[in-house]
């Protein structure tokens, strides 16, 4: 990568745009590893490259806080709000790639209500249209 | 669809709320517009069901039958959203334009937990990350003028002891020679704490640009994190923060292209404790034995390598960013009157929901306990709460309504310390939980005092002693003469707050001590000395399930008939007790 100046940094900060339309992300601080997330996360990341699904971004994220029902994963699509899941064991796993991530069908009992607002960007994934 | 409800239920979640909205939604013809979601809540706990609504972003309460109805009505069909249903917890204490108000939480310093790739650099910086930094060099912003945004900001250090951060930057800045240091001091190590971890596994950007900011603010070209070398995934992920943060010339020479130059390694703690102490921190760095010396001088003015250095922690320095993107006066719109912005906690212990909280400053304890937490395990009473770990104190419950703040929890005879907060029920015992902080404190002690050295151990003794059942009324004055001693004469704020669990539940529980002391009896059974387990032959029906329970089998007995616990082998577990369910164990 080349070194930035004043002006670049926020051409890049606009221009990093997202390049799925799907995302997954599974909390993986100390402790959603702890209580299994790295067996999900290697779970999805096969998964996404046996089934071929180039569209779904697997990504990482830290610890959202809720620690008594990691592993967290959070998928987010196109036209829905971001959905939080929590107690994600491998069962759980593959009824949200199936279900969620390939049929748009939310898993409902696994559901979290997110529990903050975010001070830059509420969810902007979700559908804009009132 | 183009609308979510999600739907928050106690307890089991089959009740028949969930396919009364289905049905009614169905009916208006409503069901391919919008989706139902049933969810666990968080946040809400005392005035479930709640429904959200999203994309709106708002939430229900009341949801009688009638009420949902006429949700359905008023805001699916004729738009409008039925203003008297609102359910708004937001806290006063967030006093910012177009905030949401549904939610309990308000996330600074863990802004970018869950959104995040904390090892892609991209992310941060695609979620305003380094625009704070952007802005000082951008706009040509002096130190002097970072210093005066954050007293305007009145962020003041997170560690614990609360002392205003403009002042120690500007104590550090107003000396002269240019070799000056930033330091972030992450060795965190109370039991039960892990706010700074999870940050730095989160989001280790937050704390470079934090500290970048810092050494620009004070004339500084070198920072180091001291971090404790059990965090590896924390120095892992910092790791690839530094080298991707110089690789996009956001740290080292020339940041940005200017002639400001800033960079920052890390140093590995070896798990000492009093190596927090900002002076034994330093010693440490320094590659000498980890002990705090007299201050002052302050490290601000002399500290590593005798240079002038700030010192701040990690929450500190994550909030550092957003005030310079948003600007001191946004921040300080959030949080009560001396302690502004707003402060994580660990949330641990008997609290249904453990985990990290982020609140304004003003909460009550309460609404975190009650409505974060949502409440205590298995329907119990909650005892106290314990916040800044060893050296803090214990809230009983009748002070459960103190807002969070600096000044309200050493009012109390705590701390806020950097945010460990234990919740505990019934079942602990007051000298127990005493009793395990002052080993730990005595444990870490380095030795170098003798207030902290010998009189922690003394302390430890006459608790122990309590413990045992051995104790004598005058003990207590004891207890409270060594407190002070130590409060008064120990070297660093270790031996000082060393004292602060016991003479804090001395305080509010000295019925509980009486009961140790004078009638060699502990409620709650953890007192293991002060215990005795005995079947009442007369409720014992002979199920046997204590004896196929007993680790020890020091319970025996035949079938149909009462049972017997053999007191010379019992090791008073408690297990019987727990496991009995005609209450023929008794505990004496």
């Amino acid at each position: 990568m080349v070194k930035l100046n004043l002006n670049e940094l926020e051409k890049l900060r606009k221009n990093t745009k997202d390049e799925c339309s799907t995302e997954i992300i599974v909390s993986m601080g100390t402790c959603g590893i702890a209580a299994g997330g790295n067996e999900v996360y290697d779970y999805f990341s096969k998964e996404i490259v046996k089934q071929g699904l180039p569209d779904v971004l697997l990504k990482k994220t830290g610890c959202l806080g809720l620690c008594y029902i990691e592993p967290n994963v959070i998928v987010k699509t196109k036209d829905q709000p971001a959905i939080l899941y929590g107690n994600v064991n491998m069962e759980t796993a593959i009824r949200i790639l199936n279900e969620h991530v390939r049929n748009s069908q939310i898993v409902n009992d696994f559901v979290v209500a997110m529990p903050s607002e975010d001070i830059y960007c509420l969810c902007k994934k979700q559908p804009e249209k009132r | 669809m183009n609308r979510y409800i999600f739907l928050s239920e106690p307890g089991n979640r089959s009740s028949d709320l969930f396919f009364y909205i289905q049905k009614a939604l169905a009916e208006k013809g409503l069901d391919k517009k919008i989706g139902l979601v049933r969810t666990q809540n968080v946040g809400f706990y005392s005035s479930m069901p709640v429904m959200r609504v999203i994309p709106d972003d708002i939430v229900y309460k009341d949801l009688t039958h009638e009420n949902i109805n006429r949700i359905i009505e008023e805001h699916f069909i004729h738009k409008k959203p039925v203003t008297q249903l609102l359910h708004k917890v937001a806290s006063p204490y967030v006093r910012l334009e177009n905030r949401n108000e549904y939610y309990k939480q308000f996330r600074i310093v863990l802004r970018n937990m869950g959104c995040i790739d904390p090892e892609n650099i991209r992310d941060y910086i695609k979620r305003d990350g380094y625009r704070g930094l952007e802005k000082i060099l951008k706009n040509k912003m002096t130190p002097d003028d970072v210093i005066d945004e954050l007293k305007i900001s009145g962020l003041r250090g997170r560690g614990g002891a609360g002392f205003p951060t403009w002042k120690k930057w500007k104590l550090t800045q107003e000396v002269p020679g240019d070799e000056k240091y930033v330091i972030c001091n992450a060795d965190e190590g109370d039991p039960g704490a892990y706010m700074d971890r999870s940050t730095l596994e989160g989001d280790p950007h937050s704390i470079l640009e934090g500290m970048t900011i810092a050494g620009f603010a004070v004339g500084s070209r070198q920072g180091y994190i001291y971090i404790r070398a059990e965090y590896p995934l924390a120095i892992k992920r910092l790791e690839i923060a530094i080298s991707q943060a110089r690789e996009l010339g956001l740290l080292g020479p020339n940041i940005l292209g200017t002639d400001f130059s800033f960079d920052i390694e890390l140093r590995w703690g070896a798990g000492a404790f009093v190596c927090g102490e900002e002076t034994a921190l330093i010693a440490s760095i320094e590659g000498n034995r980890g002990m705090p010396r007299p201050r002052p001088p302050y490290p601000s003015v002399k500290g590593l390598w005798d240079k002038p250095s700030v010192i701040n922690n990690v929450e500190t320095y994550a909030n550092v960013p957003v005030i310079l993107d948003k600007g001191g006066s946004w921040f300080a719109k959030i949080g009560t009157e001396t302690s502004k912005g707003t402060k994580v906690f660990a949330l641990t212990g008997k609290t249904k929901n453990s985990g990290l909280i982020e609140v304004p400053m003003g909460m009550t304890l309460r609404e975190i306990i009650f409505d974060i937490g949502g409440g205590i395990k298995d329907n119990k009473k909650i005892k106290a709460v314990q916040t800044g770990g060893p050296s803090g104190g214990v809230i009983p419950e009748s002070y459960l309504d103190t807002p969070v703040s600096y000044e309200s929890l050493q009012k109390l005879g705590s701390i806020m310390g950097s945010g460990g907060m234990i919740v505990m029920d019934e079942d602990d015992c007051m000298v127990d939980v005493s009793k395990y902080y002052l080993q730990f404190a005595v444990d870490e002690s380095c030795g170098k005092c003798s207030p902290c050295r010998i009189g922690g151990k003394q302390l430890y003794d006459l608790l122990e002693k309590i413990s045992k059942g051995s104790a004598v009324d005058q003990d207590l004055d004891r207890i409270k003469r060594i407190g002070q001693a130590m409060l008064k004469a120990s070297l660093c704020g270790l031996g000082q707050n060393t004292p602060n669990p016991v003479l804090s539940t001395l305080k509010y529980f000295p019925e509980e001590y009486d009961e140790h002391i004078r009638m060699k009896k502990c409620r709650t059974g953890k007192c293991k000395d002060l215990v005795t387990y005995l079947i009442d032959p007369d409720k014992c029906i002979g199920c046997s399930l204590c004896a196929l329970r007993c680790p020890v089998k020091a319970i025996t007995g035949e079938k149909k008939k009462p049972y017997f616990i053999h007191q010379d082998m019992c090791i008073k577990c408690g297990e019987c007790y727990n496991v009995c369910k005609f209450s023929a164990v008794k505990r004496d």
